[in-house]
């Protein structure tokens, strides 16, 4: 349907006397017109009355990297959604749960209709072949172009660069998969590698613990055992909304013990806390290492005992002297280090209170705690891993679980959910969709990039290897990637650094310029390069820096799409409405540039997005009863092939196509005992000879070489094999110029990302409704407030090493003093005159540097703040709406 | 026949998500500014000295915990009793509705009613509010809001039934005391509640209701 | 912080100055012999009714102002079961009418003397309702400290009686300048010096109450406190002004019956302090009305 046939339609709905509900759609389709900062598109407020008969319920998709899962639907009317609902197709109960959506997921519709879509593709109007004034990128006007037009101009383009500069020249990090298809055919890309959200946790398995992601927690009935809960640095409140909240909040109702350990009152403290404990962030690997030593110096195996030793030597290796790897160093064992027997330092609780913030007294009741109470599940997010020189601390998370013999035992745990819960809980009892093939083209021919070879799929790139350096693998670490762009030279290994040379950035299905450290970094390499593309749905940072801009559709406007929930839930969610405006499929684009660049365009997107979802959909596969293996879940008939045009097989399966197109979810339930039941590391604690850990010593590895190897091979740090304690290059210590007199620097605060309520990452931060209901905050411990004068609400100017941010402060007493927080995802939002950022995004303050394994280090950087002395800023929601174009 | 429809609302469960808040939003297609649904974060908390490491900062006296509320179709609805125009009705259920038809705007039930409920639709210049999703319930629907708690922190039900079922609890800070309007609500009460009047704590989310 | 309640801030002043010019008008004319309700300066005095009638036909139509959906207007007296914004409706819409008919019959001397203090009994007690039912809706929301008062009603009654007796007193100076008479000597110069005594005597009970009422409050249940706390310190300089304005008010009144009444030639100073005096009382009851709107601390949230 054309743009016209939308508008019109639309229009025409407005008009509709029966019952105008569609009059904010009207206005969606309309111009930029603002009137008191409400965006046209939501100034109707006539709501629809619900009528069985008139309109019908669709499932519709919320697919974005929340980690968490929620099932939406959208009651359409005339082929538009009027509002939205969530999982009602099952009864609800504990074993099993409606799969509810949250808030983000329940502003779908007033994100994808709101005003700040993309419609049209855009060229930016100084562009030209070679770059053009580069320094307009960001300010220059937008020029509406037609897609023959927009298309013409990128493969000429990009021809023009693989012509002159070769392949290596063109950057496109994790584009999915229609993109990465494309750009493989085309010789390929230069991709980023890493792991944005497990932070050290990601290469914590050379430990032989913390993956594979079915060995991350135990299963949701399996807690229901635990006495205690230990949450460190977890908040599912905001980041895991859903089915981890609700599971810890029926833990705590049936007389379950919570402690929280986080620099903030959560949302999550505040409603399951027995009691909450303050800890700095960044520094928790010196909080464990003061609680072995705790156990280590008060346990007596008669009297007091508090260490579970025959755990340790049966299942660990590296604890003590006796206990050492083949090979290693007796004298690098952990039990020495932390009593400090060569190194002068024990690791007492006073020692690492001075680091942490925590008193002394209360490392000591917790450590203890931990250790005398039957049953403990401890449970870590990443945040305190996504911190630079944080290599250590899932070692000493591991050994404090091995000392207190929580592992592999029912109702006891030590591990992390890597961000994402549905990671956690055990293995999937419901598989398909984008989880299952390395390719989402289940009948698509296996591609590969040219200058990644031997890395497929999405998760290829994760870890580095010896293949990094060869000529012919092209991967720069996350972290470094900006600052790399901008001297033009990478790290590829120990000791060994690249040049590069980029002339095309392609962003697609992601916010890198946002999103990765170094913002301020990224703006600069953004207008060094001939060409920047990105494809969006919005006009998101990237965008705004890009030459070209193509409008991409949502799942809302696609046939379906097929995703997993958390281990008992999967979806296939289907097309609600039009697609908008001029808004095409990331595959559609694909294949026609593909054409354009002379590539074979059934190669490059082999079938169509129709047949593709049916694909996935006969793919699905559900757990055998005696949890063996999968079969098929949906029962395919040739009469459901012809019906819904899809070519494939016949199937038997648990529920019928159209049952399950109709519903959108399947739901399997749980019994307490079933055969589904999941305790990680348990076949290896029962027996641990016939099921050793995939390490050189069959064990956990306390003292582990090829941790230690890994990370010093990465090229930034070396490692010792065993949990030292590093102070991170950003943060308690750093904010002194004098730690031993304990003299402040010029950055003496330690700021930390949050992941908030409003928003999936960068991801729906313009959602009218989201941005009304919670304010992109600042947050300040009153007491800091006082000492620079700066009072609740008031503008300030957030400073680091690497760029000024402002924000109006949110002063409360939930943070802990020296310590401030943001909300991560922000959109950038410079302003050409001074500078600053006036939209709140942390990565503007974080340098674009790399340590230990290339992981994410953003929850600490050192920052000053002070009043803002300019001009106040006001809260997004009072501002206009970002209008991609402002047209007649 | 319901006599008194009422919500139920578990403090004890509520994290302040505002997943109620936006899918009521979105039921109703309020413009920003007018919410039927709020959610209001209170509390307080502090920090002190350690007694023994004079420089170690320690949390004292701190509570925070969240409300959910909407119009609380109240058994004595002083927005009613103060409408002129009787645009303001309740109905033999309990429900108490806005005729928009007949409303003058004069937004004196606004004024009046003490959980805030009541919300101008400048566009319309009618008073709009809550309706408890009538069209979900007489369809058999739960109204969004229940529907879409992901902590199960809402329900909705026969008063009488709920009391029973839940105990008489019908206000917490910052909720007024329930002597005003004797709102049709059944509240467990978060651990760290404080009773309606005497609350030692603040609305700590003033610019976000 | 935006205030949108100006239309009735000014609407509740007005239809109280009209209700109190009307009534201590109809207190003059009913003390003054029939056949002096004839003279010249009565006549001129007549125009007090008019102006009653037009205060409060203005007062109405800006009180639509308020309303979000003014076509509606006429369904607000359906509530009068229950709704004191109903009564008072009804009641300013009898009020404007009966004021509206004195006028005209004053004005033109249609029908009897005794039709016409029948008319003035029936737009007394309609005034005097409308007044009362006005406090009233404010009285009636228990959730609002700052109006949930008996104070609201004496305040709104005295505001009426001080701003009617100024009114009164500002007419018949003017109608003593412009017959060029001399206020020592004439008839009326008695009923001049018991308006001035009487508003003077409201005036010190319109201190004194809103006094009490601002004492109420701060002893009152934390919302009444946080109301009190809003008046002297967010709205501190407008709360200085209200008291200010109004005794520097009666002052000037107070000055008529010491010095100016006394001295011949000072007639067209007389007009001029008397005149302030008004704006300055107005100044002061507009003041305390916008205060009473905006500054209050509801229950609840
Ligand atoms: N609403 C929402 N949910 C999301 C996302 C989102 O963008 N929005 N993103 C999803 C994704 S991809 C990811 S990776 C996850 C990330 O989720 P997490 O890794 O859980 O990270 P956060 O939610 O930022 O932080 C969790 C808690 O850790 C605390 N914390 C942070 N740093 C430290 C530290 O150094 N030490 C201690 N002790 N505590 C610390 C914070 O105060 C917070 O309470 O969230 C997922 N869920
Ligand atoms: N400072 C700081 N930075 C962080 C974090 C932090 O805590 N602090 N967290 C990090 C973490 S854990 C993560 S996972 C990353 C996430 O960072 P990103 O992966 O960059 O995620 P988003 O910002 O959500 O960007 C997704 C983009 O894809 C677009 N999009 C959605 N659907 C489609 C589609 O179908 N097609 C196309 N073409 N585009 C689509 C969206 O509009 C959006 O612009 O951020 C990291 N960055
Ligand atoms: S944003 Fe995430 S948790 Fe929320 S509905 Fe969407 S997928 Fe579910
Ligand atoms: S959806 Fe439920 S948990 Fe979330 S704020 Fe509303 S009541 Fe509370
Ligand atoms: S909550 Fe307010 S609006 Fe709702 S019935 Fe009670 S008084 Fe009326
Ligand atoms: S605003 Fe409407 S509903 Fe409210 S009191 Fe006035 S007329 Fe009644
Ligand atoms: S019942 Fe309906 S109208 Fe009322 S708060 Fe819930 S969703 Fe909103
Ligand atoms: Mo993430």
């Amino acid at each position: 349907m054309s743009k016209d046939d939308f508008l019109s339609k639309v229009l025409s709905k407005a008009k509709l006397t029966r019952r105008s509900f569609l009059k904010w759609s009207a206005a969606v389709g309309g111009t930029a017109a603002v009137a008191g900062g409400v965006p046209e598109g939501f100034k109707q407020a006539i709501p629809v009355a619900f009528a069985e008969e008139e309109g019908k319920w669709v499932p519709a998709s919320c697919w974005h990297d929340c980690g968490s899962k929620g099932f939406n639907k959208a009651y359409v009317v005339d082929g538009l959604p009027v509002f939205q609902g969530t999982d009602d197709t099952v009864e609800d109960k504990p074993n099993r749960p409606q799969l509810r959506a949250c808030a983000k997921g329940r502003a779908q519709r007033n994100h994808l209709l709101s005003a700040g879509r993309l419609k049209y593709p855009m060229k930016r109007k100084h562009w030209e072949p070679g770059g053009g004034n580069k320094e307009l990128r960001g300010k220059d006007e937008w020029v509406r172009i037609s897609w023959d037009e927009a298309l013409d101009l990128m493969a000429k383009e990009m021809l023009r660069i693989r012509e002159e500069h070769g392949n290596k020249s063109v950057l496109c990090v994790r584009p999915g998969e229609p993109t990465e298809r494309l750009m493989s055919a085309f010789g390929g890309y230069v991709n980023g590698w890493g792991e944005h959200s497990g932070g050290t946790f990601s290469a914590a398995w050379h430990l032989g613990w913390g993956i594979p992601f079915s060995e991350l927690e135990n299963d949701r009935l399996d807690l229901e055992n635990t006495e205690l809960f230990v949450l460190w640095a977890s908040n599912p409140a905001w980041s895991r909304a859903g089915i981890p909240m609700y599971d810890m909040t029926r833990y705590k109702k049936n007389g379950a013990k919570v402690i929280v350990v986080d620099p903030f009152y959560s949302a999550t403290a505040q409603t399951l806390a027995d009691e909450w404990i303050p800890c700095r962030p960044a520094t928790d690997t010196a909080f464990f290492l003061a609680m072995a030593y705790v156990l280590l110096t008060e346990d007596d195996p008669e009297k007091d005992p508090l260490i579970d030793w025959e755990f340790l030597h049966k299942y660990t290796v590296g604890f003590d002297e006796d206990h050492m790897p083949e090979g290693a160093n007796p004298k690098e064992n952990y039990k020495d280090y932390i009593l400090g027997t060569y190194d002068g330092q024990p690791k007492t609780p006073e020692w690492a209170s001075e680091i942490c913030g925590t008193p002394p007294e209360q490392i000591r009741y917790l450590a203890r705690r931990i250790a005398t109470t039957n049953k403990v599940a401890f449970r870590m997010s990443p945040a305190p891993a996504r911190v630079h020189n944080a290599d250590s601390l899932p070692q000493a998370v591991m050994t404090l679980g091995a000392m207190t013999g929580h592992m592999g035992r029912s109702g006891r745990q030590f591990g992390h959910d890597w961000g994402h819960s549905f990671l956690a809980e055990g293995y999937p009892l419901l598989v398909g969709g984008w989880m299952l093939t390395p390719t989402s083209y289940v009948n698509g021919e296996p591609f590969e990039n040219p200058l990644a070879s031997g890395f497929k799929g999405y998760f290829g790139a994760f870890w580095r290897n010896e293949r990094f350096e060869d000529d012919d693998v092209w991967l720069i670490n996350y972290n470094e990637l900006w600052h790399a762009l901008n001297i033009g030279e990478y790290t590829v290994g120990k000791d060994k650094k690249r040049e590069v040379d980029i002339k095309m950035i392609y962003h697609v299905y992601n916010n890198k310029m946002n999103q990765f450290p170094g913002t301020m970094e990224s703006i600069e390499v953004h207008k060094k390069v001939d060409f920047v593309v990105t494809q969006n749905l919005f006009l998101n940072p990237t965008a705004q820096y890009s030459d070209l801009v193509l409008p991409v559709q949502s799942h809302w406007e696609k046939y379906g799409y097929v995703r997993m929930g958390y281990r008992n839930q999967i979806m296939w969610t289907s097309q609600v409405m039009d697609p908008y405006f001029e808004s095409k499929s990331d595959s559609w684009i694909s294949r026609e540039i593909a054409k354009r660049l002379g590539l074979d365009p059934d190669k490059v997107i082999p079938c169509s997005f129709k047949q593709n979802v049916f694909d996935h959909v006969a793919a699905c596969g559900v757990i055998k009863e005696d949890g063996s293996g999968y079969k098929p879940l949906v029962t395919i008939t040739e009469e459901d092939m012809e019906e819904f045009g899809f070519e494939g097989e016949p199937q038997e399966g648990q529920i019928s196509l159209k049952e399950f197109k109709e519903k959108g979810i399947y739901h399997i339930e749980r019994e307490k005992g079933d055969k589904y039941e999941h305790i990680p590391y348990k076949d290896f604690v029962d027996d641990p000879e016939n099921n050793p850990r995939n390490t050189p010593s069959g064990k956990f590895e306390i003292h582990c070489q090829s941790y230690a190897d890994y990370i010093t091979n990465c090229g930034w740090d070396e490692k010792s094999p065993i949990g030292k304690y590093v102070p991170p290059l950003e943060g308690y210590e750093s904010t002194f110029e004098d730690w031993e007199n304990k003299v402040k620097g010029e950055y003496p605060l330690q700021q930390y990302d949050l992941h908030v309520l409003r928003r999936v990452h960068s991801t729906l931060d313009n959602a009218p409704w989201l941005q009304e209901a919670f304010l992109q905050s600042f947050w300040m411990n009153p007491i800091d407030a006082e000492a620079r004068g700066i009072e609740n609400g008031e503008t300030v100017l957030i400073r680091s090493r690497y760029g000024k941010v402002l924000r109006n402060v949110t002063v409360t007493p939930k943070i802990m003093p020296g310590v401030v927080a943001l909300g991560q995802g922000a959109w950038v939002n410079i302003d050409e005159e001074t500078g600053v950022d006036r939209g709140g995004c942390p990565n503007v303050l974080h340098g674009s540097v790399s340590t230990g394994q290339g992981h994410m280090g953003l929850n600490s950087c050192n920052v000053e703040v002070e009043k803002w002395e300019g001009e106040p800023l006001k809260y997004d929601h009072q501002l206009p709406p970002l209008v991609p174009l402002k047209e007649a | 026949m319901v006599k008194q429809y009422a919500f139920y609302f578990d403090a004890s469960a509520c994290i302040g998500c505002k997943t109620c808040q936006i899918a009521c939003k979105d039921k109703k297609n309020n413009t920003p500014g007018v919410n039927f649904r709020r959610v209001v974060e209170y509390g307080d908390g502090g920090w002190v000295p350690h007694p023994v490491h004079k420089e170690l900062l320690m949390p004292s006296n701190f509570f925070a915990y969240y409300v959910s509320s909407a119009c609380m179709h109240c058994e004595e609805p002083i927005c009613v009793e103060v409408c002129p125009t009787g645009a303001m009705h309740k109905r033999e259920d309990g429900v108490v509705l806005v005729d928009e038809s007949k409303c003058v705007g004069c937004r004196l039930c606004e004024q009046a009613c003490p959980y805030g409920a009541p919300q101008f639709n400048e566009e319309s210049g009618v008073m709009t509010k809550c309706d408890l999703c009538i069209d979900f319930l007489e369809a058999g629907l739960q109204p969004a809001c229940v529907a879409s708690c992901p902590q199960r922190a809402l329900d909705i039900g026969e008063l009488e039934e709920l009391k029973k079922k839940y105990g008489d609890v019908n206000a917490i800070e910052p909720l007024p005391d329930g002597q005003y309007t004797k709102p049709a609500i059944v509240i467990t009460p978060h651990p760290d509640s404080q009773k309606s009047g005497e609350g030692t704590g603040k609305i700590l989310n003033p610019m976000e209701v | 912080m935006v205030f949108n309640d100006w239309p009735l801030v000014i609407f509740s002043i007005l239809a109280q100055l009209a209700v109190g010019t009307f009534v201590i008008l109809g207190v003059v004319r009913l003390m003054t012999d029939s056949e002096r309700r004839e003279t010249a300066f009565f006549r001129l005095l007549n125009r007090g009714w008019i102006g009653s009638f037009v205060v409060v036909s203005i007062a109405l139509l800006i009180s639509l102002l308020h309303l979000g959906s003014p076509l509606n207007a006429p369904l607000t007296v359906l509530n009068l079961g229950s709704a004191w914004l109903s009564r008072e409706v009804l009641f300013g819409l009898l009020f404007a009418l009966f004021a509206g008919l004195m006028a005209l019959f004053q004005w033109r001397q249609i029908s009897t003397q005794s039709i016409r203090d029948l008319l003035y009994g029936l737009g007394t007690v309609s005034g005097l309702g409308l007044i009362f039912s006005m406090s009233m809706i404010y009285r009636y929301v228990e959730t609002q400290p700052a109006w949930n008062t008996p104070y609201t009603t004496v305040m709104f009654f005295l505001t009426a009686g001080v701003l009617g007796s100024l009114t009164v007193i500002v007419l018949m100076i003017t109608n003593a300048l412009f017959l060029k008479e001399d206020l020592k000597e004439a008839w009326y110069g008695r009923f001049l010096q018991g308006t001035i005594m009487t508003s003077l005597i409201l005036i010190g009970l319109d201190v004194l109450v809103y006094f009490f009422y601002v004492l109420g409050l701060f002893n009152g249940i934390p919302e009444a406190q946080a109301t009190a706390q809003l008046l002297t310190n967010q709205f501190s300089i407008l709360f200085v002004l209200r008291i200010l304005f109004v005794l520097l008010g009666a002052v000037l009144g107070g000055l008529h019956l010491t010095r100016l009444m006394k001295t011949e030639k000072a007639k067209n100073l007389m007009v001029a302090t008397i005149f302030a005096a008004f704006l300055l009382v107005l100044t002061s009851e507009l003041i305390s009305r916008f205060l009473f709107y905006a500054a209050n601390v509801r229950i609840g949230i």
